[in-house]
């Protein structure tokens, strides 16, 4: 065997056992290969388990490496591609050495793995671009013609409809204009979604300001009171997809109170070390704690459809566009009947821009 | 020109769509007359004049032009890209009527010189109101270009 230099034992002192330990136990595939004619004599356990059943002849150029007495190559073995070395022991004996091909990448092959990531990204966004310019053209039309013919069933055939009659096509109406609903959230959450990059100052008092704006009734009066504290620190976020968040959370409170209830929605921010935290609190029906986390999820609902309209994407797209921009979203209720207390929490931004 | 007699065209392939404006306009109770083509190049040749619409007396120019995005054959923006290249047809008033509300088909068909830009409401009370507003404010309000060039 090779001496070992720096070694703080003479290679006479080490039985041989406890060299051949040493290189069986070696994560490296190491063997021991006879010249004339060239094989392999032994094989430590990872070089088994890298060359199976696999000898000498199997590997490309090994055969007259062995023979000329050194050399290197590469080969494929089960899906996996490594290099093999083949050095001088003894006059009739070489040392088998494996390698993993393209274990350490340089930094050009870094390079390409990033842009290779990145082209794959932009193409899954293309793709769920065009999916959502499919839904937005195709899906919207046969639901027209349901609500549309529906509609005139109802106003056009009143008399051969009858009582029965009339009542289907009513249904008819109301679940295409449900469907159109979700159709629009389904739209609006992937927007949201796409869009929620932090990259600008966000003026909260002015995305409250286009919210009211949206709840306004046509004579200008909101659904319900809607109480803002002012002044709400500005964050670090984006435009729209904020607007989309905050605008949930107050058709939420406007929204979800006892039958025959009016709303009383309260709004407020705090400062929270870097962060600032806007809360939309409510008079309406609550949260159970056990569903505290439950109603963020993606089409959870806590009520049907008959109770209170929805589509269980509002509050999903709340938490999804607070953690993109880096902040959170939750809620505080001590159950049913005793309001709830939403929150959305987003970086403050840093001095004026 | 007579404006009740003045033609609206509208350009329109889904059969389900075709009825439903027909009906809010009869029951807006807009008499002008309808022309309906079904894909964009029945359009072009109905604007230019083609075989078999090469007859004017009978297949007057329109007042105004309704015009869906999504056809077969020609879509609405190469129709509108090929009606503003006509000396004898460039100011032809033209609203877009689509089901996308997406911005980059908005932009694209003002760029390509849509008069204006209708999104097909899902309701058909609404569409109502809407064929009512076009119908006062284009046919009846609007002051129209002459087509000559």
């Amino acid at each position: 065997m090779a001496e070992m230099t720096g070694a703080s034992c003479e290679p006479s002192d080490v039985s041989p056992g406890v060299w051949r330990s040493l290189v069986e136990a070696a994560p490296t595939p190491l063997g021991l290969l006879e010249r004339d004619p060239p094989r392999l004599a032994w094989r430590n356990p990872a070089l088994s388990a890298a060359l199976g059943a696999r000898d000498v002849g199997d590997l490309d150029g090994l055969a007259a490496a062995v023979q000329g007495g050194a050399g290197a190559g590469e080969c494929d073995l089960d899906g996996r591609r490594w290099r093999w070395s083949v050095t001088p022991l003894e006059p009739t004996r070489l040392a088998l050495r494996l390698e993993p091909a393209g274990a350490s990448p340089t930094e050009d092959e870094l390079r390409a793995r990033l842009a290779a990531e990145e082209a794959r990204r932009a193409a899954a966004w293309k793709d769920l671009e065009t999916f959502t310019y499919y839904v937005s053209h195709d899906l919207r039309a046969p639901l027209r013609a349901v609500e549309g013919f529906a509609a005139a069933l109802l106003e056009d055939c009143a008399p051969q409809l009858g009582e029965l009659g009339g009542d289907y096509a009513r249904r008819l109406v109301a679940a295409s204009s449900r469907m159109s609903g979700l159709i629009d959230d389904l739209l609006a959450y992937n927007r949201a979604v796409r869009e929620a990059v932090a990259s600008e100052r966000v003026e909260l008092e002015r995305v409250l300001d286009e919210c009211l704006g949206r709840l306004r009734g046509p004579e200008g009066q909101v659904p319900g009171s809607i109480e803002v504290a002012r002044p709400i620190p500005a964050v670090r976020g984006a435009q729209r997809p904020l607007v989309h968040a905050v605008l949930h959370l107050l058709r939420n409170a406007l929204h979800f109170v006892p039958p025959g209830g009016a709303a009383r929605v309260r709004v407020r921010a705090e400062r929270r070390g870097a962060r600032v935290r806007l809360w939309v609190e409510d008079e309406g029906i609550g949260v159970p704690p056990e569903h505290h986390e439950r109603i963020f999820r993606p089409f959870e609902r806590l009520h049907g459809i008959e109770a209170y309209a929805g589509s269980g994407l509002g509050l999903a797209l709340v938490r999804e566009v607070a953690d993109r921009l880096g902040g959170a979203a939750g809620v505080e209720s001590e159950g049913e009947g005793r309001g709830s207390r939403f929150w959305l929490e987003l970086p403050a931004a840093g001095g004026a821009s | 020109m007579n404006l009740a007699q003045a033609v609206l065209l509208l350009v329109e392939d889904d059969p389900n769509d075709v009825l439903l404006i027909q009906r809010a306009l009869n029951k807006a109770r807009i008499a002008n007359p309808v022309v309906v083509v079904r894909d964009g190049e029945e359009a072009v040749r109905y604007l230019g004049g083609l075989d078999p619409y090469g007859d004017r007396e009978a297949h007057p120019l329109p007042m105004l032009v309704l015009l869906d995005l999504k056809l077969p054959r020609r879509t609405g923006f190469e129709v509108l890209e090929w009606v503003r290249a006509q000396p004898g047809l460039k100011r032809l008033p033209i609203v877009i009527m689509t089901s996308s509300r997406e911005t980059p088909d908005i932009n694209r068909a003002y760029d390509l010189g849509a008069s204006s830009y209708l999104v097909k409401p899902g309701e058909f009370q609404d569409l109502m109101r809407l064929v009512d507003s076009l119908h006062l404010y284009w046919m009846v309000l609007n002051e129209h270009p002459s087509l000559e060039p």
